[in-house]
């Protein structure tokens, strides 16, 4: 036999495995109550928001010639000039697959083509990657990719709605990870301000305005009085969506790592049983070539 | 009493769908009442208290923060931030919020920070006076 490792060392191998497979375990079992808790919270939100974005659709469609900060004008809709903001989701941790790679990346490549670009980040991952990499950040959110709630993203949008009131940014973009399916996922980048004309404009067959509204006290208060919600309704969502994306990635990285951990776990059983059983051929050998040597000393 | 349909959908929640007699909403021109057979209109919805009446009911109220109404059709609907019953809201966190925000209001802090602590006053009020008017009915 050429096995170096003795009985010992695969067994100190053996239980180190196994301890870290707990801890995988331990971590799946966490991500998938986290996810369906999330995926409920999603449910709950899904209605709010499509009729919001419904209805910014259809007042924008009734009054197409309204002339609002948060349009692009009408007859111009090339990109503004001048700073850009960006909130980045991502998570606190890793150990979450190609999760944050994918996020940071999609910011980069933002940063790349625009780099006047002011980062709002979500997430202690994404705040350390940034901080190291001594790219400037404008304000990050700490501990609210773990519990997205409605009042933190109303405070998120707050801040970014009024930069943009104010003019200090001129357009806002964001950056999160969408789930299209249970099993895939794709981090976006979307423009959320200024909204492009077109946007809006729906596919046909959608239920038209017959009757004209009357807005109250005028259309720009409405739109106005809504745009700060869809802002906030929207990063709400983009929370929740990529927590839910995080969860799920982590279930896939830790599922596979418990995958491994079998393997390996199967792989060490079968070497230490191999070199227990060559050791004691070995002992038995031994005994009876010396119990042999014994007796022919005796004859 | 003739009804209509309303859908009050918070963000976090669908809140109320069904039948109901009549609603008043709290808009930046003032209350706003509306029966069936409401004209079609869309007004811009101020944080305040919310009443409905269902059917063979007394009537409702909660506390809602700012977003849109629409009516069409006989059917009205709700977009807000959030929407509370007067049993749901907590009066001693509100108490806490506007303690809170006032105190920040008084310390000379950024112009961000003194309007997010004057909304979340403003919410935290109007909650408290949902919840008390509750108590009194």
């Amino acid at each position: 036999m050429t096995e170096v490792a003795g009985t010992k060392e695969i067994k100190t191998r053996i239980q180190s495995v196994q301890e870290t497979k707990k801890i995988t375990n331990a971590m799946y079992l966490i991500a998938s109550t986290k996810l369906r808790r999330a995926r409920l919270e999603l449910e709950h939100t899904r209605p709010y928001f499509k009729a919001l974005r419904h209805e910014i659709k259809r007042i924008f469609r009734t009054a197409n010639d309204v002339d609002s900060r948060y349009f692009y004008p009408i007859d111009n809709d090339t990109p503004r000039e001048g700073t850009y903001g960006c909130l980045v989701i991502t998570a606190d941790k890793g150990l979450a697959g190609s999760y944050n790679q994918n996020a940071i990346r999609r910011a980069q490549e933002l940063l790349e083509r625009h780099p006047d670009t002011k980062l709002f980040v979500v997430g202690e991952y994404g705040r350390r990657f940034f901080t190291q990499r001594n790219i400037p950040i404008e304000r990050s959110f700490l501990y609210t990719a773990q519990n997205p709630t409605m009042a933190r993203a109303r405070e998120i949008g707050a801040q970014l709605v009024d930069g943009f009131d104010r003019g200090e940014l001129k357009e806002i973009f964001i950056i999160y990870t969408d789930m299209a399916s249970a099993m895939s996922f794709e981090a976006r980048s979307v423009r959320l301000l200024p909204f492009h004309r077109t946007y809006f404009d729906t596919p046909a067959g959608e239920q038209a305005v017959t009757e004209p509204f009357e807005f109250f006290p005028s259309v720009r208060a409405v739109l106005d009085n809504m745009i700060p919600s869809y802002v906030s309704g929207y990063i709400y969502s983009a929370l929740i969506d990529s927590f839910c994306c995080e969860q799920n990635a982590r279930m896939t990285a830790m599922d596979s790592a418990n995958q491994n951990a079998e393997e390996l776990l199967g792989e060490l059983s079968l070497k230490y049983n191999r070199v227990r059983q060559s050791a004691i051929t070995q002992e038995i050998t031994e005994v009876s070539a010396g119990a042999r040597a014994q007796r022919q000393r005796k004859e | 009493m003739e009804t209509f349909q309303v859908h009050i959908l918070a963000a976090d929640k669908t809140f109320y769908e069904g039948p109901c007699v009549s609603m008043t909403v709290p808009t930046s021109d003032g209350e706003l009442g509306i029966l069936a057979r409401h004209s079609s209109m869309i007004a811009a919805v101020q944080p305040g208290t919310l009443r409905y009446q269902v059917p063979g009911e007394e009537p409702r109220r909660a506390a809602i923060s700012p977003g849109m109404v629409k009516v069409e059709h006989n059917d009205v609907l709700v977009l807000v931030d959030s929407v509370e019953r007067p049993e749901e809201i907590d009066a001693v966190r509100a108490q806490r919020e506007i303690d809170e925000s006032r105190e920040v209001l008084l310390q000379k802090r950024s112009r961000q920070e003194h309007q997010i602590a004057q909304a979340t006053m403003a919410r935290a009020l109007n909650r408290l006076r949902v919840k008390n008017m509750g108590i009194g009915r």
